[in-house]
């Protein structure tokens, strides 16, 4: 009945049915399957802010499971954080502390910062000991100016002015590493952001699809969704199969296949033997 | 010799002091007078007592004086239950009334004004901020305080008391979005602010909230206004006040009020209803406006647009 002062909740996970679900796989049955992303994520800080990038692919295990999803997820109008990982532990992480972000700046009537949104998520990924298994970029312009950071599984954090993870991370991190200098200006900035991610797209088999961009600056934001399509998906035409053009069309005769072949009706309704 | 000493604080009681035997050396026990009602104390000590072979054998027995009723020095563990504070506060009383609740709407009634106005396109609301002094900052005060973008409130009675429900409901608005991914209708957050209220009039050891809100919003269903009392009782209407000068606004309300009325207009009777009552010199600095216009989006005015609309009404 009293008001708790702080709206942080305190729990962790609750292993009581550990040795249950042990007996039960030991016994032969399956967990269930748990959708990943793959992934490549990255961001970098440029002239006057950050800007980050993801691909566009949810892997379950072999399995192309979402060809379109979105990993970079909204933290504040200042502050957005890319998910590598467990795709539902990224949503909920990022949507459980975007939330108490939103409730923080109620009550204090002033704009998020990055660091804040960086301890609440690392604070709530230790408490889990690296169960929520959620890599996460956190880039974002506040009045102290743009911040990067990568966040681990288990809590740790990296301050960074370049930041790759993911599964792609390798590939990007190259891309990064050879071409990248201070003062960026925003083009060469998003540039730079989309050939990283394709680095990730086509050389590592879990990151795929489209490039996701977001721009963050002091006072405005930019997501742009679906920035790159380098992998389109093709359908089967509704005008069926076509010969192509060029074919030259010599002479058209057409002969009933009565004409050439006896067609004798068995005795019967056809189809019943 | 041993000597046990064996001393209790209990709820609202005055310490049980026993000792036996008795000993000459160094006892020393306080009486204390227990603050908090939910704590039990037992202390335990014990001391060797040297005691000469000339020496008195004196008892100290100490009784406690029970308020409510007499134990035996026996029953050491006492029941939380039964001590003066797990009762509620608002008990009946035999005309059928919560006297209690009676209070708490005499402490809003003594409250600064405030008042809100629903009109055809959008809600206003108005309170007075008249400061102890004119050496308090009065940038650091802001009575009208929003819950959600398209949400806001003001009270009137204890201002301690409207910033704890103010942060309980901003909670649950949030709760709310996170479990069903849709921004919190207007009638859902007051009904859950006055379900707060409510809880503290039938619970142990609290007393009810001094304070009467005021919460507009605009959502689906158009722009709305509610008044929750301390009771948990909850009541939408087109316009009304409460504080000190209640029944001079509200006749003046239903006076000035009309079904078509636009926002702006909204706000010029809004002023005026508070002018009324003022004593001394309105402006910018001791009133508060908070609107929510067609945009949805809940605020409030700056001193200088107040200023503005000052002009407008002279």
């Amino acid at each position: 009945m009293l008001i708790e002062a702080r709206d942080v909740p305190n729990l962790g996970f609750n292993f009581d049915l550990y040795s249950r679900n042990d007996m039960l796989t030991k016994k032969g049955l399956k967990p269930p399957g748990y959708l990943k992303t793959g992934t490549t994520i990255v961001g970098l800080i440029y002239k006057e802010g950050v800007i980050l990038g993801a691909d566009t692919r949810a892997t379950a295990g072999p399995i192309v499971a979402d060809k379109n999803c979105e990993k970079i997820h909204y933290m504040a109008p200042n502050i957005y954080c890319c998910g590598a990982g467990t795709a539902a532990d990224t949503e909920a992480v990022t949507d459980n502390i975007s939330s108490q972000l939103k409730l923080h700046r109620y009550h204090t009537g002033r704009e998020s910062r990055v660091v804040t949104a960086l301890t609440l998520l690392k604070s709530h990924l230790f408490r889990y000991q690296g169960h929520v298994s959620a890599a996460l970029v956190l880039g974002g312009v506040d009045l102290t100016g743009p911040h990067l950071h990568t966040i681990y599984p288990h809590g740790s954090t990296d301050t960074l002015p370049f930041a790759t993870m993911g599964s792609g991370s390798l590939a990007a991190m190259a891309i990064f590493e050879s071409e990248y200098r201070e003062g960026l200006t925003r083009d060469e900035g998003v540039n730079l952001v989309t050939k990283a991610i394709c680095s990730g797209i086509f050389n590592d088999l879990g990151s795929g699809s489209n490039v996701d961009i977001c721009v963050i600056e002091k006072g405005k934001k930019e997501y742009l969704r679906n920035h790159l399509t380098p992998n389109p998906r093709t359908y089967i035409s509704s005008k069926g199969y076509a010969f192509s053009k060029k074919t030259e069309v010599l002479l058209t005769k057409i002969t009933p296949l009565k004409e050439l072949v006896d067609v004798v009706q068995v005795g019967g309704d056809g189809m019943e033997e | 010799m041993k000597c046990n000493l064996l001393i209790l604080r209990g709820p609202g009681l005055l310490p049980l002091g026993l000792s036996f035997p008795p000993s000459q050396q160094g006892i020393a026990y306080s009486l204390h007078k227990s603050s908090s009602p939910l704590n039990i104390h037992s202390h335990f000590f014990t001391s060797s007592s040297l005691i000469s072979s000339r020496s008195k054998v004196f008892c100290h027995i100490c009784l406690a004086v029970i308020s409510d009723s007499f134990r035996s020095c026996a029953d050491f563990l006492y029941d939380m239950g039964d001590s003066q504070y797990s009762f509620s506060l608002t008990t009946f009383s035999p005309s059928g009334k919560l006297v209690q609740i009676e209070h708490a709407l005499t402490a809003v009634g003594s409250g600064q004004t405030s008042l809100g106005i629903k009109a055809s396109n959008g809600v206003v609301i108005a309170t007075e901020k008249k400061l102890p002094s004119i050496l308090v900052d009065e940038t650091s005060v802001q009575k009208i305080q929003i819950l959600t973008p398209n949400i806001g409130v003001v009270y009137s009675g204890m201002g301690p008391d409207s910033r704890v429900l103010v942060r309980k409901s901003r909670k649950q608005a949030e709760q709310y979005q996170l479990l069903y991914k849709e921004p919190i209708p207007v009638t859902q957050l007051v009904r859950e602010t006055a379900a707060v209220m409510q809880e503290f009039t039938q619970s142990g050891g609290v007393r009810p909230f001094g304070v009467s809100l005021l919460v507009v919003g605009y959502d689906d269903k158009g722009p709305q206004l509610y008044q929750v009392d301390p009771s948990g009782s909850y009541f939408s209407w087109k316009a009304s006040a409460m504080g000190k000068n209640v029944s001079n606004a509200k006749t003046f309300l239903e006076k000035r009020y009309t079904d078509d009325m636009e926002l702006e207009d909204a706000i010029h009777t809004a002023i005026l209803t508070l002018k009324e009552g003022f004593e001394g010199q309105i402006s910018g600095k001791n009133i508060e406006i908070g609107v929510i216009e067609a945009d949805r989006t809940f605020r409030v005015l700056t001193a200088a647009q107040i200023e503005d609309y000052l002009q407008e009404v002279e």
